[in-house]
């Protein structure tokens, strides 16, 4: 069954000089600069962390994974880097 | 259980920036005496003593400009009119005009801290309060900026922030998002684009790819009824450059346009009302973060103090005194939209009978509230289980909204829609 149709409101239209992209940026927008700013050093720490990982998983030998053990080791380690939530053990 | 929260499969959050209640909807008391609003009687001395009344002068723009202050020295010279720190002082709402002629020592400026919207100016928001649900006592969680106040929406406390210094995650509380998905529920952000991104930055840190989604994700998320059980989203926080043209902030923080603002009000509220079993089964609450420094009467209410640990010392105030997160911030705007609430629901104050206190602590507590009508958390981990049910003191404290969902659904053909003329 078609839904009835709705009270109709009209709203204005806002102007066009409503918008101005060089308008100078408040303390709120300053602030979430430094904050976003904080979180890509975050990120970079992160992967930093990984580097001399990633450089032992890159120089393994691939001809010494030979077992399933082998090489559900190395799809965990290679995931946890490249997707931090999927690379996680499920502890459950 | 009644009809409306039986239905009850998602809650979404609207949170927007830095207008108080008397300067949005104050306006609405003329037309129905139940809303605290503003009778024209209501006054603040500006700093010739001249006591100047509240007027229904408010514009869309370029009016609030310089920004307004809200950090939290501000904060408390507007309510407490610059009486000083000590014992037996009293709030009286009288300091908004004097804070604001600090920003800019311009005495006639200053006075605009006291116009209003005529409600008449403001369809969207107005007649989103008339139809659904207006509450009287919905106040800013701690008399300060935004950082702080958004992280008691997110995590039910501050961690002891007052101010807009970075902070990060410190246990034992996730983020309400995180708790849901503990749950095996879901739960999102939708932030506007890239360009405005998010305020919600600690999750950035921790949960980047599990609860974050934009605003398109989102009008396509209900078109599908792909909902998350709980979702807050955000307004675009700056005017820049999108994929289709010019895309103007719809945040309405001073000194962006408040009709964009309304249009994006009625964007969120027509995707939900577009999808009928999502209508069915939503509850929409749309908030303001805080007050931004603008004039409201309520005296903010005394609540229960947060956590020992995150009281606020001297210096984090720049008051000289401490603070324990034992006082609310300045009321601001709250709706509560769903088609199982009675018709013009207004929800009495703290100082009215019957009344009732909010805050955005009581975000968190009431998707728990939620989420806990099926989930027994015994399933969990004992660790999770810790992790899944810990929370603040002020979260514990806070009052929660889902009961204000009844048994009979309003007919469509008397909901409003709102179009451009």
């Amino acid at each position: 069954m078609a839904r009835k149709r709705r009270r109709v409101v009209p709203i204005p239209k806002p102007p066009e000089s409503a918008f101005n992209k060089n308008r100078p940026a408040g303390t709120l927008l300053r602030a979430q600069v430094l904050h976003l700013r904080h979180a890509l050093a975050r990120h970079v720490q992160k992967v930093a962390r990984h580097l001399d990982r990633v450089g032992e998983l890159l120089a393994t030998d691939l001809d010494t994974i030979k077992t399933e053990g082998h090489v559900s080791e190395y799809a965990r380690r290679v995931t946890a880097i490249l997707h931090p939530h999927g690379g996680k053990r499920d502890r459950r | 259980m009644p009809a409306g929260l039986d239905n009850l499969k998602h809650i979404v959050v609207l949170m927007m920036e830095n207008r108080s209640f008397d300067h949005m909807l104050g306006g609405l008391m003329a037309q129905d005496k139940r809303i605290d609003g503003l009778d024209g009687t209501q006054t603040n001395p500006d700093t010739t003593n001249a006591n100047i009344p509240v007027q229904a002068l408010a514009e869309f723009q370029s009016q609030l400009d310089p920004d307004p202050d809200h950090h939290f020295p501000g904060v408390d010279l507007q309510i407490f009119g610059g009486a000083p720190q000590g014992p037996g002082r009293v709030a009286n709402m009288q300091g908004f005009i004097k804070s604001y002629f600090q920003v800019q020592q311009d005495v006639q400026h200053s006075q605009k801290i006291m116009y209003y919207f005529p409600p008449e100016k403001l369809p969207v928001l107005t007649g989103l309060a008339t139809q659904f649900a207006v509450f009287n006592g919905w106040f800013s969680s701690i008399p300060g900026p935004t950082f702080c106040n958004r992280a008691f929406a997110h995590y039910g406390t501050s961690f002891g922030q007052v101010g807009m210094n970075i902070f990060e995650w410190k246990g034992p509380y996730l983020s309400i998002y995180e708790r849901v998905l503990l749950a095996g529920r879901t739960a999102r952000i939708y932030y506007y684009d890239g360009p405005s991104s998010t305020m919600e930055i600690v999750n950035i840190l921790k949960n980047q790819p599990k609860i974050f989604g934009t605003f398109d994700q989102f009008l396509k998320d209900c078109k599908k009824g792909e909902l998350p059980d709980y979702c807050l989203v955000e307004p675009n926080y700056n005017d820049h450059d999108g994929d289709s043209g010019s895309e103007t902030a719809t945040d309405q923080h001073p000194d962006h346009n408040v009709q964009h603002g309304e249009f994006f009000i009625n964007n969120v509220y027509d995707a939900i009302f577009n999808n009928e079993e999502l209508w069915k089964s939503t509850a929409l609450l749309i908030v303001y973060d805080e007050h931004g420094g603008i004039y409201d009467h309520v005296v903010p209410p005394n609540c229960t103090p947060d956590d020992d640990a995150f009281a606020a010392s001297a210096d984090k105030t720049e008051t000289g005194a401490p603070f324990a997160f034992d006082r609310l911030g300045v009321r601001v705007p709250a709706i509560l939209v769903s088609p199982w609430l009675p018709k013009n629901t207004v929800i009495p104050g703290p100082y009215q009978k019957n009344g009732r206190t909010f805050d955005h602590a009581s975000i968190p507590a009431t998707v728990m509230k939620f989420i806990l009508r099926d989930f027994d958390p015994n399933t969990l981990s004992p660790a999770d289980k810790q992790k899944f049910l810990a929370s603040s003191r002020r979260e514990q404290a806070a009052d929660t909204f889902l009961d204000l969902l009844g048994d009979d659904q309003q007919p469509d053909d008397d909901i409003p829609t709102f179009q451009v003329q």
